[in-house]
């Protein structure tokens, strides 16, 4: 009996006959919601960037307070208003954008580094370093993750010896944050690159790379590396969506991105004590952080689909304590209510 | 089974003693410590003050020494004295804990309720309409910030429609019966809609996993009815992962939704965290750093020891 076919075909007990039409119209609708993603997405970095010349049309600039007009009505000189303090609400979106699409890009590419260096030497050196480094991050992944992240969030850098002028920084606070989330953000990519190397190590080309007398290095960058590159990016993808909610969450408690940067988060921090006089204002960053980390997931959902078509069903877990994690791409823990 | 469970427990408080100390480490480094709070309050403070003070509360001492005492004291149930509200830290635990409880007791059982059913709906067919528009609700549920479906909830059925209060628990206007579950309606449904959406998705995803075995297929060989394969045989495979994921969920009923109950001003321990870290009241937020960190591992371990009850085949080792 051959594998059942992805699709209605298998799962059904009397399939209607999938005409190839169906199928391709099905992977084409499915892809089409990643295209659309990535469209948003590209949209939203290009708007984003175009901060400065949107600021010199309309005469103003992000941080300009003006008291004279708070809570004003969207009109000609700022189309969709101002906020509490009279600045202009569109620039602040768009301001914000590049620091959430920053943060959230940045944070889960250093997490992935950290994940696949740690995944990798766990994977290819084996015996106690592999079961010291999975210990490890299986006691990462069973912590209460925003308890921890508001408290590292909130510890004072300048009792760590950093010097008082870097702390005031403007873009301390941008770096401060990517650090935190990428400290805790590696373990999925970690387990997920050391599975992979554990099964490559013993495949027949990596055996002939270390006969040819290969060191570990080479071996690790030309063979391994290149082969768990799909499921890396592909976790990366779908972190960055939580990467951006986790930041939008901190930066609204007050603990990330600090004013007068604008982020989308932190746009919202005071949003409850002007929802009676400006509801608008409340409206609109949540609004884009929604379509970012809707769009972020469908373009990882549809990545998955199209690079690794087996895998969207893989999240039955194997046995025991190393599986407490069961989805395999998705952090099933609740991290952000 | 007795000696695995004895293994995990002991490395359960391994993990604590561990985690106690960093966050001991990390906690102390917040800004505002005792004595700077009184150099602030008080400029005609000396420095001979200072040390004085110093040497009264024990700062003078080495860190490690400072950490050892503090878990001393813990384990004898000694958290301190929480400087924010000025209790002992285990009275005010206490009610934070049964106010999350209710709270995330409720959300959970709501959010299972409709995760369940749908993520089974959405399995039983992959990749149909009904499949597709469960999936497309389920991503929407993940992707939306709960801080800001918890404001909009206040924007539309408190501010606008007056329908809901915007928060508390209305203990205050002795509220109860009906008049003390209006409080709770946002939060739980905020909450839920925040969980909901990976449910479904997990739901789903095992749901698929299992009905694609050859089991499965011997089943309906055998002429078992779809309901029947699906009830008798997909079911109870598919809902192990399930198990799992409410273990690793089982935390979050003590610690708590600390976004949620701080935008609903709902007295739990998540808020109870949040103030704490804010507020510098290093001894109230060791202890609930603490807490929620042993719920969670507990989570863990309920996790596995379910998973082994469900499937004999798990191998604990």
């Amino acid at each position: 009996m051959t594998q059942p076919r992805k699709g209605s075909a298998g799962a059904h007990p009397r399939p209607k006959s999938a005409s190839p039409w169906r199928l391709a119209a099905q992977r084409l609708s499915r892809h089409k919601l990643a295209w659309v993603s990535l469209l948003i997405l590209v949209l939203f970095a290009v708007a984003s960037l175009c901060a400065p010349v949107v600021a010199h049309f309309l005469g103003t600039d992000a941080q300009a307070v003006d008291l004279f007009s708070r809570y004003g009505p969207p009109g000609p000189g700022h189309p969709l208003g101002t906020d509490e303090l009279g600045r202009d609400v569109l620039l602040r979106l768009l301001y914000g954008g590049q620091v959430s699409l920053m943060v959230g890009v940045s944070s889960a590419l250093c997490a992935a580094v950290i994940g696949t260096i740690i995944g990798v030497i766990a994977g290819f050196r084996g015996g106690w370093i592999d079961s010291f480094l999975m210990r490890f991050t299986d006691g990462v992944i069973s912590l209460p993750l925003l308890p921890l992240l508001i408290v590292l969030a909130a510890i004072d850098p300048g009792k760590l010896g950093i010097p008082r002028d870097i702390i005031n920084g403007e873009s301390f606070s941008l770096y401060r944050i990517i650090l935190i989330i990428a400290l805790f953000g590696w373990t999925t990519v970690a387990r997920l690159v050391r599975a992979a190397t554990l099964a490559l190590r013993e495949r027949e080309f990596v055996m002939a790379a270390r006969a040819l007398g290969g060191g570990p290095v080479r071996i690790v960058m030309r063979h391994i590396l290149p082969n768990v590159i799909t499921p890396i990016i592909i976790a990366t993808t779908l972190a960055v969506g939580n990467v951006i909610l986790m930041e939008s969450v901190l930066s609204f408690l007050g603990l990330g991105i600090q004013p007068p940067v604008p982020s989308w988060g932190n746009m919202l921090t005071h949003a409850q004590e002007f929802i009676w006089d400006a509801p608008l204002l409340a409206l609109w960053p949540g609004l884009l952080i929604f379509i970012t980390v809707i769009a972020v997931n469908f373009l990882g959902d549809g990545l998955q689909d199209a690079l690794d078509p087996r895998a969207d069903t893989d999240t039955m877990p194997e046995t025991g304590q190393n599986d407490t994690q069961a989805a395999q791409w998705n952090d099933p823990r609740e991290t952000t209510s | 089974m007795r000696r695995f469970i004895f293994n995990r427990l002991w490395q359960t408080a391994l993990v604590m003693v561990l985690v106690s100390f960093g966050a001991y480490v990390l906690i102390g480094l917040m800004p505002g410590d005792p004595i700077d709070l009184m150099i602030t309050a008080n400029p005609a403070i000396t420095s001979a003050d200072v040390a004085r003070l110093k040497g009264l509360y024990g700062l003078d001492q080495p860190l490690m020494l400072r950490w050892l005492h503090w878990l001393w004291a813990a384990i004898n149930g000694d958290f301190g004295y929480s400087r924010l509200f000025t209790q002992p830290v285990t009275t005010l635990i206490g009610p934070a804990l049964v106010n999350s409880l209710k709270l995330m007791l409720a959300s959970w059982a709501l959010s299972l309720a409709i995760a369940l059913p749908a993520g089974i709906y959405a399995a039983l067919k992959p990749q149909s309409f009904r499949d597709y528009a469960i999936n497309l609700a389920a991503f929407a549920g993940v992707s939306i910030p709960p801080f800001w479906l918890g404001l909009v909830a206040i924007l539309v059925f408190a501010v606008t429609l007056h329908w809901l209060p915007a928060g508390g628990t209305g203990q205050l206007d002795n509220a109860s019966g009906w008049g003390g579950l209006r409080y709770m309606i946002l939060p739980v449904a905020t909450l839920t809609i925040a969980s909901v959406g990976s449910h479904i998705r997990f739901v789903r995803g095992s749901m698929i996993e299992v009905m694609r075995q050859d089991f499965i297929r011997t089943a309906r060989a055998k002429g078992l009815s779809e309901r029947g394969v699906v009830i008798r045989h997909a079911l109870r495979n598919g809902m192990m992962p399930v198990v799992t994921l409410l273990g690793l969920e089982f935390g979050s009923l003590f610690s708590g939704a600390l976004i949620t109950e701080t935008l609903f001003s709902w007295p739990g321990m998540g808020r109870l965290i949040y103030n704490a870290v804010i507020g510098s009241d290093y001894n109230l937020a060791m202890a609930g750093l603490m807490l929620a960190t042993l719920v969670t591992l507990i989570g863990n371990l309920l996790a596995d020891i379910g998973y082994k009850l469900l499937d004999p085949r798990v191998k604990l080792s």
